[in-house]
């Protein structure tokens, strides 16, 4: 039997197996008058028209959030908290104390039906928000990332597509925040990245100094005719005060199938490290030798790769899916990885089926501690994705777990806690939907 | 080449005809000619029902959002078929996102799939997943659903030579990691 013939067997099988398809539900209103609503009903990252990615994307995540701390003192009404399983790794440290975790964070509004999705900064010591942003018209806010001064943050708002020849394009705000004032969050317009055409944001990240920014990105990405090849990977840095590029640095040999691996949010994990001058960044993303990257942009500009330096290869275990997300902490001296629970049978062996933030030295490589393992029964696996570090023991994380092994949507409870030495508390963090990832929450 | 789209709503088709606006009446009449196509299209894609009769739903709601603007509505079909491939590309590669490697097996192996289709045929589909997308696409549209290359060109966006050289490397692809399987 050729192939050809055994895909025509199999398409046939499946014909027979289609349920009798669910009748097509429209709106009642006229076309014309659904069009002439706000600009608020449109999918992020496809065309306009695509409505059908907000519905994929919501079936797909439900996370929660889980974070550790040890001896947490400082936020009102913690939850009874779990304790990890201690592990032949795990060694005592101080404790950080709620002052060492950022009170204040941005995140997106839950990404339904309705596509747009607004940026809302909270507070978690009080569960406070403090402001909700609309994005601008016809366009959604995407992504974000913070800076070391608990004050500002940069949003990245991607407008829909609405026509074949006119791709997504990025638009990037400063949100500064000075709670107690009549104002507390201000958002201004940055003016950079006009020509982010068809863009994936692969990282973002903010200078500790709060003056420059790291955009870290693939352009012509997002192209459903996939007449435009990608375009380089690149990293750029920008005044936050004018929008001005001051240095510039990309990987041409970048190939579709490179492209497919850089998506967008922080993905790669950019870092800037608190010496002011180092960036941090997976590079690549998606083989069995990904490697945390530093590059030190006093230099002048280049190859990305050729101008940085490997410090730490992140572990390539398939088995156990050992560092599916990842941060770097700002000493540059220890990689923080969050783990993707077995899928099949999580409660079998030794328990490791259980998703788990692991802390790795960079300077020997190896497993240092595991900052917090998931005790919730037995999932269909889970995974632990990393949104902040802090010091090699403090991070703050995202729990998600899945129903089961065959129905793999997950299943999370949205609790948020802070992280660290197996200790967990929770954050007063409102996730009021799903979805959340590395760039979709920032700290 | 599409198919024009009647006019008249299909019966059955909830609400009544004489409910719906023009635009919901063509949108309509095409979805009940062509949903389970598409779905099966979907299905091939994403190995799960639900989430292709979701990409097929969103599709159409999509054409009928842009139907009054439609260049040429005799096309409308082509038009919604690059969508349904469009929001299997993007729930794919939001599952790879957030679980990476995990899902894409999973999928493959959904309960359904388990449960309706044989080891073969989940063994191809398994083999059509593990395909760079381009590839996997004009193996599903040329050999799966039939269509002329011409067809899939224009449902791809993509030359017909581009369409040629990704059947023949997927087909060759595909008897690689048929035979392979154990």
């Amino acid at each position: 039997m050729t192939v050809e013939d055994r895909l025509r067997a199999t398409t046939e099988a499946i014909t027979a197996a289609i349920r009798p398809v669910r009748p097509l539900s429209l709106p009642p209103a006229r076309p014309a008058q659904f069009e002439r609503r706000p600009p608020r009903r449109r999918v992020r990252r496809l065309p306009g028209w695509l409505i059908p990615v907000a519905a994929a994307a919501a079936v797909i995540a439900v996370a929660s959030t889980l974070v550790a701390v040890r001896n947490l003192s400082g936020p009102p009404a913690p939850r009874p908290v779990p304790r990890a399983t201690p592990t032949a790794t795990s060694t005592a440290r101080p404790n950080p104390g709620p002052a060492a975790i950022p009170r204040y964070y941005v995140t997106l509004s839950p990404e339904t039906r309705n596509p747009v999705r607004d940026a809302i900064v909270g507070d978690d010591r009080t569960g406070a928000k403090l402001a909700t942003f609309a994005p601008p018209a016809g366009a959604t806010f995407a992504g974000m990332a913070a800076a070391p001064d608990d004050r500002t943050f940069v949003l990245d708002a991607m407008t829909f597509w609405t026509r074949l020849n006119s791709p997504p394009a990025r638009i990037w705000y400063v949100l500064r925040i000075a709670p107690g004032t009549s104002h507390p969050a201000t958002l201004t317009r940055l003016p950079i990245a006009a020509s982010m055409s068809a863009t994936e944001i692969a990282g973002v990240a903010i200078s500790p100094d709060s003056r420059t920014l790291a955009i870290l990105y693939q352009p012509d990405v997002i192209d459903v005719s996939y007449k435009t090849p990608p375009g380089p990977i690149t990293l750029r840095t920008y005044s936050m005060a004018t929008g001005r590029v001051l240095r510039t640095w990309t990987e041409p040999s970048a190939t579709p199938a490179t492209a497919t691996t850089l998506f967008s949010d922080n993905t790669v994990g950019l870092t800037w490290l608190a010496d002011g001058h180092t960036l941090a960044f997976v590079y690549p993303t998606f083989t069995a030798r990904r490697t945390y990257r530093t590059l030190d942009i006093s230099a002048p500009g280049g190859n990305l790769v050729a101008g940085s330096r490997a410090v730490f290869t992140l572990p390539a275990s398939t088995s156990n899916l050992d560092c599916v997300t990842q941060l770097i902490t700002p000493d540059g001296g220890t990689v923080l990885c969050g783990t993707a629970g077995a899928r099949l049978n999580p409660c079998e062996g030794d328990g490791t089926g259980q998703p788990q933030v692991d802390a790795y030295s960079t300077a020997t490589g190896k497993l240092t501690a595991v900052l917090y393992r998931h005790q919730g029964g037995c999932p269909g696996g889970g995974i632990a994705t990393v949104v902040w570090a802090g010091s090699g023991s403090t991070a703050i994380g995202l729990m998600e777990t899945l129903k089961n092994a065959i129905q793999p949507f997950p299943s999370a409870t949205n609790l948020a806690v802070i992280l660290g030495s197996g200790t967990l508390a929770p954050l007063h963090v409102n996730l009021p939907g799903t979805g959340y990832a590395q760039g979709s929450i920032a700290f | 080449m599409d198919h024009p789209i009647s006019t008249d709503a299909p019966p059955g088709a909830r609400p009544g005809p004489g409910s719906l606006t023009p635009a919901a009446s063509q949108v309509t009449a095409l979805y009940a000619a062509h949903a389970t196509g598409l779905v099966r299209l979907a299905m091939l894609m994403l190995a799960d029902q639900s989430s292709a009769e979701d990409v097929v739903q969103d599709a159409f709601f999509g054409l009928y959002r842009r139907w009054d603007s439609l260049a040429d509505p005799g096309r409308a079909l082509s038009y919604v078929r690059s969508s349904v491939l469009n929001g299997c590309r993007d729930l794919l590669r939001k599952q790879s996102r957030r679980v990476p490697a995990l899902l894409a097996e999973l999928d493959a192996e959904s309960a359904e799939a388990v449960v309706l289709l044989g080891e073969e045929h989940r063994a191809v589909l398994r083999a059509l997943r593990s395909l760079p997308g381009r590839q996997r696409e004009a193996v599903i549209l040329r050999h799966c659903l039939g269509l002329p290359e011409d067809e899939v060109a224009q449902t791809m966006n993509i030359t017909k030579g581009t369409v040629k050289s990704a059947t023949h490397r997927g087909l060759a692809a595909l008897a690689r990691l048929l035979k392979e399987e154990p």
